[in-house]
């Protein structure tokens, strides 16, 4: 993948970024679980935080990756019968299905702040922290998809070098 | 309303917009319809709640244990196994294939995984002995939808979490149907490889070639006896089975087989990743949209259009198997089961149909859609692998489709075939 043009170059370095981030979450996510089942089962002496650490690093790990299906349009539709239609007319189709995404990413992500904010004063019950650390997740990712869906549209417009 | 929403989300699913995504924009259709913006506060919330679920992080798991046994090499022993038990049956490549791909269930999840590994080895193999490419293809695709069937599974991992069934004892109840699917594949295989005299091997395997290679094998089959007695003898939850799993591929693949590096692991786990966040959209979205639903009462309404057609729950079952075969041909499996057994699941069981059994009837059938015609996705893998089209191995896949179906009819009106051994281990 080599970048060619600033919106494709910006793109890139997100997609990798997150990447980076869902490799993290989710090696924690596994050896947390793991962690948990030596305690338990080993040394007969469960701890309490590792299925919740475990739980919001999928969390965390499962939303981050939104963006990058987002990005390679992973995101699967059923394109039968648009893909029946002229060219011209499956482009603005394709713009409106965007635009649509768009809005509700938009909203996802105004309201998904509104609800981490609201998560400040509640505390996870084992991990002892503020509930925002995962309620955050949310809007990050509608944030980041949104920014990846219009990154895309405007590289598509541009024209993507061949 | 529930006309509202229903024609929204067609329209959208017609004009592309991702199923993802057309279950959000609905909700939010629906709110605007409403009149009651203050809705919007409850949607974060229910696309959060979608997926705070500890069973569903088996999913995952599985994906990565799964790729991590595929780099372990494991695939040539298990064929090696397979073409040893039953290469001296006329087709006997044809019949290795659909074997392995039995033993490949119990080692990944999802079918997509089993037709790209055992089809870039085996038909060109197949091809070599003297097979037709679109009949080798056409095995190959057919006989991995057993992969999700037999356990682990994803799909029923994703059931049990959004259905709130056992998922031990999901995994317990595919073991029979997904054996009997391969049982009646090699029926047809044989009927075939008679007809057109495919080959086979001259003599049976002696005791020595298969202890030498059940051996080479015994790394991978061991996998699923750990998975499942570890689930179901009580010692874990699937979750944690299923990070075993995790662990103990990495083991092999690091310290016996030695053929993964450290380097793999990032892949391996990005892989995992992408896969989780396009199936975690559908489950947070699917789960926005359930609850303006319920609040509609509109799986109440489709219930009692259902029962007004008939009350005799194998009429219905019948119902939901065609209906369920056509959607499977057209849509992802696991966006419609998500989309469709919170409105199936209640009306089957208040039917009186064991929630086990409803489950495996939904997994079955919608698993065939992985491998019918237009959007199969097993069949895009062999296309892929062998540049075939996919009318040319619709036409050898069809013989095979018929036999799944028949499968399909047997385990949904007799129900002792999925319950026999969730029953015998007490777990239902």
């Amino acid at each position: 993948m080599k970048a060619t043009s600033f919106p494709e170059y910006v793109s890139v370095a997100i997609d990798k970024t997150m990447g980076i981030a869902c490799i993290g979450f989710g090696m924690v996510m596994t050896i947390s679980t793991l962690i948990g089942i030596l305690f338990r089962y080993v040394m007969t002496n469960p701890l309490p935080w590792t299925e919740e650490l475990a739980r919001y690093t999928m969390i965390w790990m499962g939303l981050l990756a939104v963006s990058m299906g987002v990005r390679r349009e992973a995101h699967l539709g059923l394109n039968l019968i648009v893909n029946q239609l002229p060219n011209r007319i499956q482009w603005v189709i394709k713009y409106i299905t965007r635009l649509l995404i768009g809005i509700f990413l938009y909203i996802l992500m105004i309201y998904g702040y509104k609800m981490a904010m609201n998560g400040v004063h509640q505390t996870m019950p084992a991990l002892r922290l503020p509930m925002i650390c995962v309620l955050i997740a949310v809007p990050i990712s509608a944030l980041v998809s949104l920014v990846q869906l219009v990154l895309i549209s405007v590289i598509d417009l541009t024209g993507r070098e061949k | 309303m529930p006309l509202f929403i229903g024609v929204s989300f067609a329209v959208l699913l017609i004009i592309g917009v991702p199923i993802g995504f057309s279950l959000g924009i609905t909700s939010l259709m629906a709110i605007y319809k409403s009149n009651m913006p203050v809705l919007l506060n409850i949607m974060p919330q229910r696309f959060f709640a979608g997926i705070d679920m500890f069973p569903i992080m088996a999913m995952p798991f599985f994906m990565i244990a799964g790729d991590l046994m595929n780099r372990c090499r494991i695939t040539e022993s298990l064929i090696e196994f397979a073409n040893v038990l039953v290469g001296h049956i006329r087709g006997g490549l044809a019949h290795s294939n659909i074997l392995a791909s039995i033993f490949f269930a119990g080692i990944t999840g999802a079918a997509v995984a089993d037709s790209a590994a055992l089809g870039s080895t085996l038909i060109p193999a197949m091809v070599k002995d003297g097979y037709d490419e679109d009949f080798s293809a056409a095995v190959t695709a057919a006989s991995s939808v057993i992969g999700p069937i037999i356990p682990p599974s994803t799909i029923m991992v994703i059931y049990g979490s959004i259905m709130g069934v056992s998922i031990a004892g999901l995994f317990a109840a595919g073991i029979i149907p997904g054996i009997l699917i391969g049982l009646f594949l090699m029926v047809m295989t044989y009927v075939i490889a008679l007809k057109r005299n495919y080959p086979k091997k001259q003599h049976m395997a002696s005791l020595a070639e298969i202890w030498r290679t059940f051996r080479k094998s015994l790394l991978a089959l061991v996998l699923p006896f750990i998975i499942l007695g570890g689930i179901l003898g009580g010692f874990f939850t699937p979750t944690e089975a299923a990070a075993v799993a995790v662990f103990y591929a990495f083991f092999i693949g690091f310290f016996i087989t030695r053929t993964l590096k450290l380097s793999d692991l990032p892949q391996i786990f990005l892989n995992c990743a992408k896969s989780t966040g396009v199936i975690f959209l559908l489950m947070s979205t699917a789960s926005i949209l359930s609850f303006f639903l319920a609040s509609e009462r509109i799986p109440e309404l489709l219930a009692g259009a259902m029962l007004r057609i008939s009350e005799n729950p194998l009429v219905l079952l019948f119902l939901v198997n065609i209906l369920l075969l056509v959607v499977g041909m057209f849509m992802d499996i696991t966006a419609a089961l998500l989309i469709l057994a919170p409105i199936l699941h209640p009306i089957a069981v208040n039917l009186g149909v064991h929630p086990l059994h409803f489950a495996i009837i939904m997994v079955v059938t919608l698993n065939l859609g992985l491998m019918t015609p237009p959007l199969g996705a097993c069949l895009f893998v062999v296309c892929g692998i062998t540049n075939l089209t996919i009318e040319q191995v619709t036409r050898e896949i069809l013989p095979f489709i018929i036999m799944e179906v028949i499968v399909l009819f047997l385990i949904t009106f007799i129900p002792t075939i999925s319950m026999s051994v969730p029953k015998l281990l007490g777990i239902m």
